[in-house]
């Protein structure tokens, strides 16, 4: 008997201590703050802690034997006995959900329960679920809170899951900024970056790095996130409008035990901000043409400005009736003048302009319905330029240019300066040499006289002098020269204008009248027919156009505007030395002359 | 070799019920308890009050399953402390009587002493008894209330040596006398 007392001894002792720790243990659970039960199958309750015995209003030892059913709706108890029968049927997993504990549907919590089977050793017992439940009817309602004030933000702030799709909450004004209603469950990329215009090849693969964010380290996000757009303009058509805007994109990860598991994208509206720099720019750029043309015209000789500024305005008026009466080859002409005369004061914008304008003019690339509109830059300008020199050489008087001192000396004066710029652009060496009797001619003649020598000049620079290499190899002078006679005559003047150049090949100008089918192939043509082929409008021997000649406006509004004085003009190779000489003849008008008699 | 009996059960069972129905009115205050048979396999309370008994020819246990808010009404003390105390004292005197009227039969049993465990356990372990144990539960119903449950489970060890079991009822009816607390009793 003493064994079997020894043995009942020792099974008390081990009973009694093991039951000692799992009562320490069962009063924790009976503190938890939580709803704690153990139920059958049919959710009668076996055992629960003290806040179940609370909501069940009974001690807690009195809970075995309840129904849980009776503490919900019949609808939520449903819903409730499908997830038993769900941790049932998976043992191994627990169910969490939310679902409205009460009957009173004056007075509904929220909780949030977790269903798990109990481990139990026996299997003739029927199976137990442990239920968890917490109370987060405070909790939503602060969310609820939360997501009011989040969807009234003004701004747009979206979060984006795993696979970059939006979710839910996400601030209404997004819906405005995107013009785009419903955007959860969108991908960013529909609904933002496919609308974007203008992405650098490094914008468009960081948008797609930006969408593999999810589990990556934040140090490896760290790296990336350099490359992700952050200005970008928005552009998005629908039936019935067209939404330009301008996005500030700024992207906040949502880090998680070191793994981007969410990236919030805030998306701030800019256009108005882009709108005033790009007003800013705008006026920047003015400003600096406004200082430009000042430059300009401080630095341009005093003597021939004010002619300068008197032929380009008596040119852009004859433009401007050209185009209403669509006369466009001596349209062309004039804007030839237009940009010989504003190169002669290093006006670039108008030069710029009046080129653009004469080479669209000429090769048909601008409309003629468009002509008024490209014009007006032009008279823009020279409206600015205008208004500018008035104002800094008229006392600020807009309306009126200053007289031009129509004198030989500011005759010599433009035509040197013509030399000087076009030998510089055509990077070749060239002086000019007047004779005769030049400062006895009518005055009112120098401003025809000097237009028509302008465009003599350029033709015999580009296309007459050669370059100083070339000079020096066939023994000539390194720098090339133009002379200029002047002589009055009855009711005019007679002018040549000759240089020592390469002089006019009749050969050349045959074979380019022929391409441009002006003569027949075999035709036979002295040289003074076939030089008269040079005033033709768009005859042009060279083989490349450049900004000074190789159209074939020059000779042709020369002799435009020697013709318009009831003139005459022709070319001839000179036999006793090499170039070329180019002779016209302009009458003075009869009221003119009788003025100048008396 | 163990054996399994239900007869012996049985005889075993009418026995504990009468000497249960003899002291329960003295240790608590309530009128002539009745014994309800219960079908359930499991049988469990918030808690246990249990006593092993063990000797050469069987080996047996003794639960009573209940919980502090019933029993407060029957108890002489609120405190649940005192509520355990009282009942591990039933399981005390129902095994000590229990093994005095065994020796009367000449079995030979050892007592343990008699411990408070979760009723849970009851519900978590029940495949930890063996096959060959007999199991045995009823309602004790006080009134037309429950009052606890009582369950015990017995495992012949010796058929043989059990024989004068079945003069058990008998004897006990006969005695109509309160054994003396201490006398015969082998307290550990």
């Amino acid at each position: 008997m003493s064994q079997i007392n020894f043995d009942l001894q020792a099974s008390h002792c081990i009973i009694s201590i093991l039951e000692k720790s799992k009562i320490i243990a069962e009063n924790l659970y009976r503190d938890l703050p939580d709803f704690y039960l153990i139920i059958q199958s049919d959710g009668m309750v076996l055992k629960g802690n003290n806040i179940a015995a609370k909501i069940f209003n009974c001690d807690s030892e009195l809970l075995l034997g309840l129904q849980l059913q009776n503490l919900f709706k019949p609808e939520s108890w449903n819903v409730f006995k499908s997830k038993i029968d769900t941790v049932l049927n998976n043992p191994d997993k627990s169910v969490d959900f939310e679902l409205i504990l009460g009957t009173d549907p004056e007075r509904e919590i929220i909780y949030y329960w977790n269903l798990r089977v109990t481990r139990q050793q026996s299997d003739k017992t029927a199976p137990m679920v442990s239920v968890i439940g917490r109370d987060i009817t405070e909790l939503r309602r602060h969310e609820k809170k939360l997501m009011e004030m989040f969807a009234c933000m003004p701004i747009g702030l979206i979060t984006l899951d795993k696979d970059g799709v939006i979710e839910n909450p996400y601030s209404a004004y997004s819906e405005y900024l995107l013009a785009q209603s419903h955007l959860a469950g969108n991908n960013l990329f529909s609904v933002l970056f496919r609308h974007c215009c203008g992405l650098s090849e490094s914008e468009k693969e960081g948008m797609h790095n930006l969408l593999k964010f999810y589990r990556m380290q934040f140090s490896t996000y760290e790296l990336i996130e350099d490359t992700f757009p952050k200005k970008i303009k928005f552009r998005y058509e629908s039936d019935s409008k067209i939404i330009e805007r301008h996005f500030g994109l700024t992207y906040q990860p949502i880090v998680f035990e070191n793994e981007v598991r969410r990236l919030m994208v805030l998306i701030e509206d800019r256009t108005a901000l882009v709108q005033l720099e790009e007003d800013s720019h705008r006026r920047r750029v003015l400003e600096d043409k406004h200082i430009q043309r000042i430059v300009q015209l401080k630095t341009c000789d005093n003597e021939i400005l004010p002619d300068i500024v008197s032929e380009i305005q008596s040119l852009v008026g004859l433009c401007r009736n050209l185009i209403q009466s669509r006369e466009l080859q001596d349209l062309a002409n004039k804007l030839h003048g237009v940009k010989g005369n504003a190169r002669l004061g290093e006006f670039k914008n108008l030069v710029d302009l009046a080129h653009s304008l004469e080479k669209g003019v000429l090769n048909g690339s601008i409309l003629e319905s468009d002509l008024t509109k490209y014009f007006g830059e032009l008279e823009k300008e020279w409206s600015e330029l205008l208004g500018l020199y008035n104002a800094l050489f008229a006392g600020g008087s807009s309306n009126i240019v200053l007289p031009r001192k129509n004198s030989y000396l500011v005759f010599c004066k433009r035509i040197e300066k013509q030399v000087e710029l076009t030998a510089y652009r055509l990077s070749k060496k060239v002086r000019v040499e007047f004779s005769g009797h030049g400062q006895d001619l009518p005055e009112e003649l120098y401003s025809e006289i000097g237009e028509v020598c302008l465009h003599l000049v350029n033709n015999a620079i580009d296309h007459g002098i050669e370059p100083s290499d070339e000079r020096k190899k066939l023994g000539k002078l390194e720098t090339g020269l133009i002379r200029i006679y002047l002589e009055p005559r009855e009711h005019g003047v007679f002018v040549t204008l000759s240089d020592d150049g390469r002089g006019l090949s009749p050969e050349r100008i045959k074979n380019s009248a022929i391409k441009k089918h002006m003569i027949k192939e075999g035709e036979t043509l002295s040289d003074e027919t076939l030089y008269a082929l040079i005033f033709q409008p768009q005859f042009s021997t060279a083989e490349h156009v450049n900004e000074v000649s190789g159209r074939g406006i020059g000779l042709n509004a020369a002799k435009k505007l020697v013709e318009a004085k009831q003139g005459w003009i022709k070319a001839e190779s000179l036999l006793e030395s090499p170039g070329a000489q180019f002779s016209f003849f302009i009458s003075e008008s009869l009221q003119e002359s009788g003025r100048r008699a008396a | 070799m163990q054996v399994k009996s239900e007869n012996f059960n049985q005889v075993i069972n009418i026995a504990l019920e009468q000497i249960l129905a003899t002291i329960l009115p003295k240790l608590l205050s309530v009128p002539s308890p009745c014994f309800l048979q219960r079908d359930a396999a499991v049988v469990y309370n918030e808690w246990m009050a249990g006593i092993m008994l063990a000797g050469p020819p069987l080996r047996s246990i003794i639960k009573l399953h209940f919980n502090h808010p019933t029993l407060r009404k029957w108890s002489y003390s609120q405190e649940d402390s005192k509520i355990n105390d009282q009942m591990k004292e039933i399981c005390n005197i129902l095994s000590g009587t229990f093994k005095y009227y065994l020796e009367r039969v000449e079995l030979q049993v050892g007592i343990s002493l008699p411990f408070i465990a979760s009723g849970m356990d009851e519900a978590l372990f029940v495949d930890s008894r063996k096959e060959s144990a007999a199991f045995y539960a009823c309602n004790i119903i006080t009134g037309d209330q429950p009052l606890m449950t009582f369950s015990h489970e017995l495992e012949v060890m010796d058929k043989k040596k059990i024989a004068n079991l079945e003069k058990l009822p008998e004897i006990i009816l006969s005695s109509h006398t309160e054994p003396d607390s201490d006398d015969g009793m082998e307290m550990l």
